[in-house]
């Protein structure tokens, strides 16, 4: 069930109201009902993997807190995060790695009856596996206990909102909220919907029309010039962010209408100076997680060697989430990529602060500007490795942008549109940033301010989102 | 917790009053720019052939008469009969010339566009749309946009209604057809099939029995096609087509046949911008094909 189908908008105010009027002992169970249907309508068969990796992680965690040896809970640790991971594995790598078999078999001459296989991507498995994980690891680090009743590790796993996209959660934010349940709050709900509102705008008018046009672009690489392959690529970044944004602050608000507070997933990225401060505001809870699991555990293995340790454990993080992302190796390069930038930032850090000091650069707009746009290209240029379909058409788009230059193809409506929503989420991004959300209008004490930007936001979105059962960009990891 | 339910009864109100001011606009701009509404003295209706092919600015000011110009892009034959129905609902009089596009693909069951349905939703008020609409589309889409009117409209749509709040009529493509990439056409020579399925034909028949009560005279035009493409079409099948079509003209009173398949268009690549679709100077050409013909007739 996609957040922006009728499905959904249908599902979401029923449980809502049933959420409300069932006793707060009842709630946990209700809420794993709903999210089990919620993943019955998105993948049925795959029920039963999610089922096996909640068992699998409540037995490992349950066999770490009744164990008082050490290596024989590391034991447990690794056993459930092999295990876990396994699926993961399979459904994402096994079918590149058979086709790779295959391949070479045929070039060979072999002819080997080797079965092509082919399987849809479980929904969430990534999600709710790197959740798991998490969790396996801080209740074996002993920053969470290990949670008794199966019903709330469940639900904490299949968390409705949560599993098809993230945000990823960590069990010391929300294992207490099960537990705790608060009464209805008048000022959650509305705050709830008003993140589901923004989202849908994101996701519906922005991030939808936008992928109308860079999809035209990118989807046919040796039908445009290098021009309007630049103006495609520039606008790609953009299109995530309100994609996995959108759907981010529809999860999040759903959740808060529930009652539940979720970590925050994106803060403004294109404000960032510095792509170390640009991968502390987009998709925060994969970087979180990304860090605390892979790159702190990292470095602290290499924390001999110094400097060169920590670079090293940068690239192999990025490394791990470029390759979580796809097994292609536009996806090695876009990891390798980042961590050739942050290691450069790490290398010149000292000297570049000093220099900022010196000359009082971080008071200088212009300065701060050119870092901001700096940063912004410096991502475009790395996301082209993520969106093009392989290395030789990634490579073609670069030759294209420096030799091939001539007049943009332009699809006036859709970027009319497209870039006057955009102009409006970044307006709000302002705000917030500089102005700490003072002009919103969702946040005017006026009440018909309020009420009317909520329905101009809603007629906007009927009126000019995309309805296309389009799905969001990050269901495919 | 009654000041909630207060304050949400009240945005639910909002949102269904400032729904249904919106949809009249909106409503008002989209049958302005189809001409519905308008007792126009001549309707056009067609698909993307018709949209390409005629300036409704140029007809009505040659003509004077006030030019009503209801086609739409991807539609059938089906789509159309409805079209037509729903046009003559809104007229209280009778039409004096109704010019109705015919084409190689017209009694085809192939060449039909998915969700075209999807055009017709700010129509759904009539009768006659409302049943097409309600045969085509599923139950909750249906409810949906019978409940939120403003959900009718999409970007295309929205685009209309102000384009006929502003009486914007022009739709021209500047692009010339590129005829090297047609070299290919060469080996489907004399090759697609143009179908002539028995029920299209008697729903073409019914359609024109429908237009015929409702004008004094049809022109039925066939519109041009590039001669490269043309050729890949079985020259059998399409003089089946073309003598179906001088029968029925024949046999039948204020019915006549404008065919546009002339060497003066077809072999000109600068009227096309491709092969089934007139550019902006091949549309001046056959808007002045049309006028001389209604001059004549």
């Amino acid at each position: 069930m996609l957040f922006t189908s009728l499905n959904f908008l249908l599902f979401f105010p029923i449980l809502v109201l049933l959420f409300y009027f069932i006793p707060l002992r009842f709630r946990v169970f209700y809420l794993l009902l709903s999210s089990v249907l919620f993943y019955l309508n998105a993948s049925p068969i795959y029920l039963l993997l999610l089922m096996g990796v909640s068992i699998s992680t409540y037995s490992f965690t349950f066999l770490i807190s009744n164990s008082k040896s050490e290596s024989r809970n590391r034991f447990y640790m690794i056993a459930n995060i092999v295990l876990i991971l396994l699926p993961l594995f399979f459904f994402k790598y096994f079918q590149v790695f058979n086709n790779y078999v295959l391949q070479t078999l045929v070039e060979n001459n072999l002819h080997w009856p080797l079965p092509k296989l082919e399987f849809l991507l479980p929904v969430g498995i990534s999600f709710y596996t790197f959740v798991a994980i998490g969790y396996t690891v801080d209740v074996f680090n002993e920053e969470v206990k290990a949670e008794k009743n199966f019903t709330i590790l469940t639900l904490f796993i299949s968390f409705f909102p949560l599993i098809l996209s993230g945000p990823i959660e960590r069990a010391s934010n929300l294992l207490p909220q099960f537990r705790t349940w608060k009464q209805i709050n008048y000022a959650g709900i509305t705050s709830g919907m008003k993140m589901m509102l923004w989202g849908y705008f994101m996701k519906l008018v922005v991030a939808d029309r936008l992928g109308i046009y860079v999809d035209a672009v990118l989807n046919n690489i040796n039908n445009h010039n290098g021009s309007t392959l630049l103006l495609a690529s520039g606008l790609y970044p953009f299109q995530v962010y309100c994609d996995l944004g959108g759907y981010s602050l529809i999860a999040i608000g759903s959740a808060k209408v529930l009652g539940l507070d979720v970590i925050q997933n994106f803060r403004r990225p294109f404000f960032a100076t510095s792509m170390a401060e640009f991968w502390r505001r987009w998709h925060i809870s994969l970087i979180t997680w990304l860090t605390d699991y892979v790159y702190t555990p990292l470095s602290f293995h290499l924390r001999k060697i110094g400097m060169k340790g920590v670079i090293i454990a940068l690239m192999l993080t990025f490394l791990i989430s470029g390759i979580w992302h796809g097994a292609a190796l536009t996806f090695v390069c876009w990891g390798v990529l980042q961590g050739f930038y942050l290691g450069l930032e790490v290398i010149t850090q000292k000297r570049r602060i000093a220099w900022e000091k010196k000359y009082n650069l971080n008071n200088n707009i212009f300065y701060m500007l050119s870092c901001m746009a700096l940063t912004y290209v410096l991502f475009s240029i790395s996301q082209i490795f993520g969106r093009a379909p392989d290395l030789r058409s990634t490579i073609e788009i670069f030759r294209k942008f420096f030799y091939e230059q001539g007049s943009i193809y332009l699809d006036i409506t859709t970027l009319v549109f497209a870039i006057f929503g955009l102009m409006l989420v970044l307006l709000k991004d302002i705000n917030d940033e500089f102005f700490g959300g003072k002009y919103s209008l969702f946040a005017s004490k006026s009440i018909s301010i309020r009420f009317s930007s909520y329905i101009i936001v809603m007629f906007a979105i009927i009126l000019f989102g995309v309805f296309a059962d389009k799905s969001f960009i990050y269901f495919q990891f | 917790m009654i000041i909630w339910i207060k304050r949400l009864l009240l945005i639910v109100l909002l949102f269904f009053l400032v729904d249904f001011v919106i949809s009249v606009v909106l409503l008002r701009g989209v049958n302005s720019y189809f001409g519905l509404n308008s007792n126009a003295e001549i309707l056009i209706n067609g698909s993307s052939m018709s949209i390409a092919g005629f300036n409704k600015g140029k007809i009505e000011g040659a003509t004077k008469k006030k030019v009503a110009f209801y086609s739409r892009n991807g539609v059938s034959l089906s789509d159309r009969s409805s079209m037509l129905e729903h046009y003559f609902n809104l007229t209280t009089q009778k039409t004096e010339i109704a010019v109705l596009e015919v084409n190689p693909l017209l009694f085809s069951e192939r060449y039909t566009a998915a969700n075209v349905f999807m055009l017709f939703l700010p129509f759904m008020d009539d009768p006659a749309m409302d049943s097409f609409i309600r045969s085509e589309i599923d139950i909750k889409q249906y409810w949906v946009r019978k409940l939120v009117r403003t959900s009718r409209y999409d970007l295309d749509l929205f685009s209309l209604a102000i384009k006929g709040h502003f009486g914007i009529s022009e739709n021209k493509k500047n692009q010339v057809l590129d005829t090297i990439p047609l070299e290919g056409l060469k080996r489907e020579f004399n090759s697609i099939a143009v179908e002539f399925n028995r029920e299209k034909v008697k729903q073409f028949e019914n359609t024109l029995a429908l237009t015929k009560n409702h004008s004094n005279k049809i022109i039925l035009v066939n519109m041009p096609i590039f001669e490269a493409k043309m050729k890949t079409f079985k020259n059998n099948d399409y003089q089946v087509f073309k003598s179906f079509l001088d029968n029925y003209v024949k046999s039948h009173e204020g019915v006549l046949f404008l065919d546009l398949n002339i060497p003066d268009i077809t072999a000109n690549p600068n009227y096309f911008s491709d092969p089934l679709h007139l550019n902006a100077s091949g549309q001046e050409k056959a808007s002045e094909v049309l006028l001389k013909f209604i001059g004549l007739n």
